[in-house]
């Protein structure tokens, strides 16, 4: 039985390339514990931590330099690797199980 | 004025779920279309969505995702940008327009049952925007294509193709028939939303998103790309529905419901999604093999997440790993060989730089798929490429409705037999291509068994003349619309003229 985490967090649409960027950015700032990995395809870009991965609106709207709401986030959230928790303020991906 | 965080009243206004006092629960929920499995009416109550969203919320991001689907696709009808495409992209967007939008207005039948007959008041809310989601996805993947209808007027088959029988249509609306059009709430939200849209069609809407751009068909990623945006938010009423089964003690209905939905979206997808990816994508386009992105889409982040409700991964999952390596090869070559029976071109995609990348992404590939190319390429260079069109059908899986490719399997090593399953029901002989596909048919024989296969239909005298124009007539396509070899043969070099002229 291994114990590693498992990749969790946001695929997002290459459409739009600021939000992208910005979703790097926060996820970067709001996990700062956690090594942050990118696979940009051109398509979708998989942004993914071990285990557990937050985003909070703060850190997006300090990456995008305007306000935001959460909800804004889907029409580029094109998929996601775990299960997801999604409040005013942050959403969290996450998985519980460990082997 | 004061106003409250979404989350202060985002409950309330959910909820509406009553106790029934006028008629009984069955009346109001028919267990054909709704299906408790057992589990008491006050506990689906608690179900409750993970991806939160409201009305207002809903019509605003819709709206921006329909601007700028419209508009990339207002800019490039100005550029000719269909004109440019490379044959084999041609193939896998003509392919995936007739396979796909008809049947997301279908999907909208299911969403709109989960709608009415989804047992609990945030479930139904939920399934009403999938509902609509659905029917933007019908509206805009037929609207699409019809505006290069001067350019190839096949791209009708987007609207035509599922009033077909078509081989492959059949093959797809015995799918989504069982998946959804014929399908109770329950079972849907287990079937479509979680084993179908939280995992496979990743790999058509995103998959090909990625291989668009590269292939320079902007229209079309932009368009997939924002349905699957959709489809990540409603694929999540399956999460809630299967947790209500776990806590009722119910995991085994979950888990029988998504071993047989998982399987058979696998055979479908291994027929669209491979083909395109890994022989119609232009070869310097492709971003992964199909068998990477499964690995990636499916084998990894599907399975970390229904693994994580406790469920397992179904009983034939090595059999699915066996698959991955050859089915596709298999399918490639039917579609290739009786490629008067489909609606678009198919190329060969195995000139010299293609066979190498096949062979670095599936070692042993020339010396196992490479042969039939090899005979097929001679025939051509020979001047005979009338031997490289079929003269009779292939046998056909009931199940899957898949031409039986075992022999291919056994030929290339993956398999230990080259018979197909062969199953005695009630009088009739029934063929299967791989023993879930026999299993799947097993676990409801009833709504099986009396579909006929195309290939009853031929044999059986419901097509006729019992011959290969008559069946093509049968399937819907009229001698122009038949496919033909997507590059006019120039994947097996120049005719050899010595036996041209001999």
């Amino acid at each position: 039985m291994t114990t590693q985490l498992k990749m969790v967090g946001p695929v997002v649409s290459g459409m739009d390339g600021a939000l992208a960027e910005a979703v790097v950015t926060a996820i970067e700032d709001d996990n700062p514990d956690l090594e942050v990995d990118v696979d940009d395809q051109g398509g979708y870009i998989r942004v993914q931590t071990p285990g557990r991965c937050r985003i909070t609106r703060a850190s997006l709207e300090d990456a995008l330099g305007r306000t935001f709401h959460m909800h804004e986030l889907e029409p580029s959230l094109a998929g996601f690797a775990g299960r997801m928790k999604v409040t005013d303020e942050d959403i969290i991906w996450y998985l519980e199980r460990e082997d | 004025m004061p106003r409250l965080s979404r989350s202060e009243w985002y409950d309330l206004t959910r909820d509406m779920n009553w106790d029934l006092s006028y008629v009984s629960e069955d009346e109001a929920f028919p267990p054909v279309l709704s299906n408790s499995f057992g589990v008491p009416a006050h506990d689906w109550w608690v179900w409750d969505e993970p991806y939160k969203i409201t009305y207002t919320e809903y019509v605003h991001n819709q709206a921006g995702k329909d601007a700028g689907v419209y508009s990339v696709n207002n800019v490039l009808n100005r550029s000719h940008i269909f004109d440019n495409l490379e044959p084999g992209w041609k193939a896998a967007v003509i392919a995936h327009y007739g396979a796909i939008a008809v049947a997301e207005y279908q999907a909208g039948i299911g969403e709109a049952r989960m709608g009415r007959f989804g047992r609990a008041a945030a479930w139904r809310n939920m399934a009403t925007f999938g509902t609509l989601d659905e029917t933007r996805h019908g509206q805009l993947q037929t609207y699409i294509p019809y505006q290069a209808l001067a350019k190839e007027p096949r791209l009708d088959w987007a609207h035509k193709a599922y009033h077909t029988n078509e081989w492959g249509i059949i093959a797809a609306r015995h799918l989504f028939d069982d998946m959804f059009t014929a399908n109770d709430a329950v079972s849907t939200a287990i079937q479509l939303t979680f084993t179908f849209e939280t995992g496979f069609t990743n790999l058509q809407f995103l998959g090909m998103a990625a291989d668009a751009m590269k292939a320079g068909d902007f229209d079309f990623g932009a368009l997939i790309a924002s349905i699957q945006t959709d489809e990540a938010r409603h694929a999540q009423q399956g999460e809630p529905t299967i947790k209500v089964l776990v806590k009722a003690g119910k995991a085994d209905v979950a888990q029988n419901l998504l071993d047989r939905m998982f399987w058979r979206a696998w055979k479908i997808f291994a027929l669209l999604t491979g083909l395109s990816m890994d022989y119609y994508t232009p070869v310097e386009n492709r971003t992964h093999s199909f068998k990477e992105f499964m690995e990636e889409f499916i084998n990894k982040q599907f399975i970390d997440t229904f693994r994580d409700f406790g469920l397992e991964k179904p009983w034939y999952w090595d059999q699915l790993l066996n698959e991955m390596n050859w089915v596709h090869h298999a399918y490639h070559i039917g579609v290739y060989f009786w490629r008067p029976t489909v609606w678009w071109n198919p190329v060969a995609g195995v000139s010299p730089a293609e066979r190498e990348w096949l062979e670095e992404k599936y070692p042993g590939w020339n010396e196992s798929f490479g042969k039939y190319w090899d005979v097929m390429g001679d025939n051509v260079r020979n001047g005979h490429p009338e031997l490289t069109l079929p003269e009779t059908f292939p046998m056909v899986c009931n199940s899957c409705q898949v031409p039986v490719c075992t022999p291919a399997g056994y030929a290339a090593g993956y398999l230990d037999s080259p018979l197909p399953h062969i199953l005695d029901f009630e009088g009739r002989r029934y063929t299967f291509c791989s023993e879930p596909c026999q299993w799947v048919f097993e676990q409801d024989p009833e709504q099986f068994k009396g579909h006929l296969s195309i290939i009853d239909r031929f044999l059986g005298g419901v097509i006729q003349p019992a011959t290969i124009p008559g069946a093509l007539e049968y399937m819907g396509l009229s001698p122009e619309e038949c496919g033909v070899d997507g590059t006019d043969y120039a994947w097996a070099g120049p005719v050899i003229p010595a036996e041209k002229s001999a």
